[in-house]
């Protein structure tokens, strides 16, 4: 949708179809984890644990890409406690596109997705430190960085 | 892979309704006009609607944030869908709980009654489908995994709440225009089974006072394409949609069973008899475009 809208607004050229976003030739495969649902944030060390609006307790996910095609990219996200390494989320998944990512001047950015807890308290997490993973397939490229950051509830 | 969503939107003063240079639009040998946008009645139609909610997965028991839409162009000529009304038809989805009766209008052949109403934004030649392109209205324009298998965050637009505290705005998928909604804090069709109108651009919608509720009523003759899902088999009392309309209706086998209704296709041709329980088909997994 931003291709058609940034084709919309800011060009004539008729676009056939969801913008194909080309992995600039200049820049290295790169792909940093954040959070944000509007756009992507640095982490600072901290997640917030989210209340879901249909229940259950997430950490917003968010990624920043350089040199890497979005399209038909496979995307996985798990969190594992990072003191015993055992899975303590379920796994997200997501199979990209142009138009399911926020184009920047260096590549991409994806947003939104959600990393949910299989607890069934918050206090089961509020306070541990969280190994976040993105495992990214586009093509012949595979990456998989990892985040480490504690739980907190910023919202009293 | 079914028909992938391609679709533009025009910005004023660019592509077609640009004036072109003098000889610009003579044509080398060999080569022909792209045909002109033409109008949606005939070529736009409802291709998947999914309603009834994701099973237990990811956390979540009763997850209905990945409802969708999905709107099919079965020409061979771009469509105008700038400013295309969609809405939900007013009633009850079958014997929900004890005592229920029907309380649609579906005997009124003149009208339909909407509980709420949204539109594509734009005039009609600022969204274009292509020829066999798609449009896909989501919920929520998000991803919904891991409580869905249904991803919405390459949607075309979404039914944003503007004034619920509830309901995200994806920074990802344009926003449909709120025309006439009766709450909530988000554009929740009924899990049980909706039925689902399009409009043409520019319908006049009337007010309709039904009680409890406020609708809008638009005429049947507006009506481009429809689709009539109800509770279950035994829910045909309940249609809400005149047979002028939509002559049967169509469902799934129940409620946050991660089922869809698509319509029919036959060889390359898509079945279009206005008659839900003929056109369409009960997918197991829903398949929005991509």
């Amino acid at each position: 949708v931003k291709g058609w809208l940034s084709v919309g607004l800011c060009g004539c050229a008729a676009a056939d179809g969801p913008r194909a976003l080309a992995p600039e030739p200049s820049l290295e495969p790169s792909l940093e984890i954040g959070t944000g649902t509007q756009a992507f944030l640095p982490v600072q060390g901290e997640l917030e644990l989210v209340a879901g609006p249909q229940g259950g307790w997430h950490v917003d996910v968010a990624l920043r890409a350089t040199g890497i095609d979005p399209e038909g990219a496979e995307l996985v996200w798990q969190g594992e406690d990072a003191e015993t390494g055992e899975r303590v989320t379920f796994v997200t998944t997501a199979r990209l596109s142009g138009n399911s990512v926020l184009p920047t001047e260096e590549g991409w950015e994806r947003v939104g997705d959600r990393l949910v807890f299989e607890i069934g308290s918050p206090q089961e997490v509020l306070g541990a430190e969280l190994t976040v993973s993105a495992s990214l397939s586009a093509g012949a490229l595979a990456l998989e960085p990892r985040l480490t950051a504690t739980v907190v509830d910023l919202t009293p | 892979m079914r028909g992938r969503v391609v679709w533009w939107v025009l910005a004023p003063g660019c592509g077609q309704t640009e004036p072109e240079p003098d000889g610009a639009d003579e044509q080398p040998p060999g080569l022909s006009q792209p045909p002109e946008p033409e109008g949606p009645r005939g070529r736009l139609l409802v291709e998947e609607l999914y309603y009834a909610g994701s099973p237990p997965m990811g956390g979540a028991d009763h997850y209905f944030s990945d409802q969708f839409i999905e709107l099919v162009n079965v020409s061979d000529v771009p469509v105008l869908a700038g400013g295309l009304l969609v809405g939900d038809v007013f009633g009850l989805a079958g014997a929900i709980n004890p005592g229920d009766e029907p309380d649609a209008h579906a005997d009124d052949a003149e009208r339909v009654y909407l509980q709420n109403v949204w539109q594509i934004p734009g005039a009609p030649d600022e969204v274009i489908v292509p020829a066999g392109g798609t449009l896909l209205l989501a919920h929520d324009g998000v991803n919904h995994s891991p409580s869905s298998v249904v991803d919405l965050s390459g949607a075309d637009f979404e039914a944003f709440v503007a004034g619920s505290e509830r309901d995200e705005d994806s920074p990802t998928v344009a926003n449909l225009q709120e025309v006439h909604f009766t709450g909530g804090y988000d554009w929740l069709m009924t899990v049980f089974g909706p039925s689902v109108v399009l409009l043409e651009p520019g319908t006049a919608l009337e007010p309709f006072d039904e009680g409890w509720v406020e609708l809008r009523t638009a005429p049947a003759d507006s009506v481009l394409d429809a689709v009539e899902a109800l509770m279950d088999a035994d829910s045909g009392a309940f249609k809400r949609l005149p047979a002028s309309v939509d002559a049967g209706f169509v469902h799934v086998s129940g409620t946050y069973t991660g089922e869809s209704v698509r319509r029919r296709k036959i060889g390359d041709q898509w079945q279009d008899t206005d008659d839900s329980g003929a056109d369409f088909e009960r997918l197991a997994v829903p398949e929005p475009s991509p």
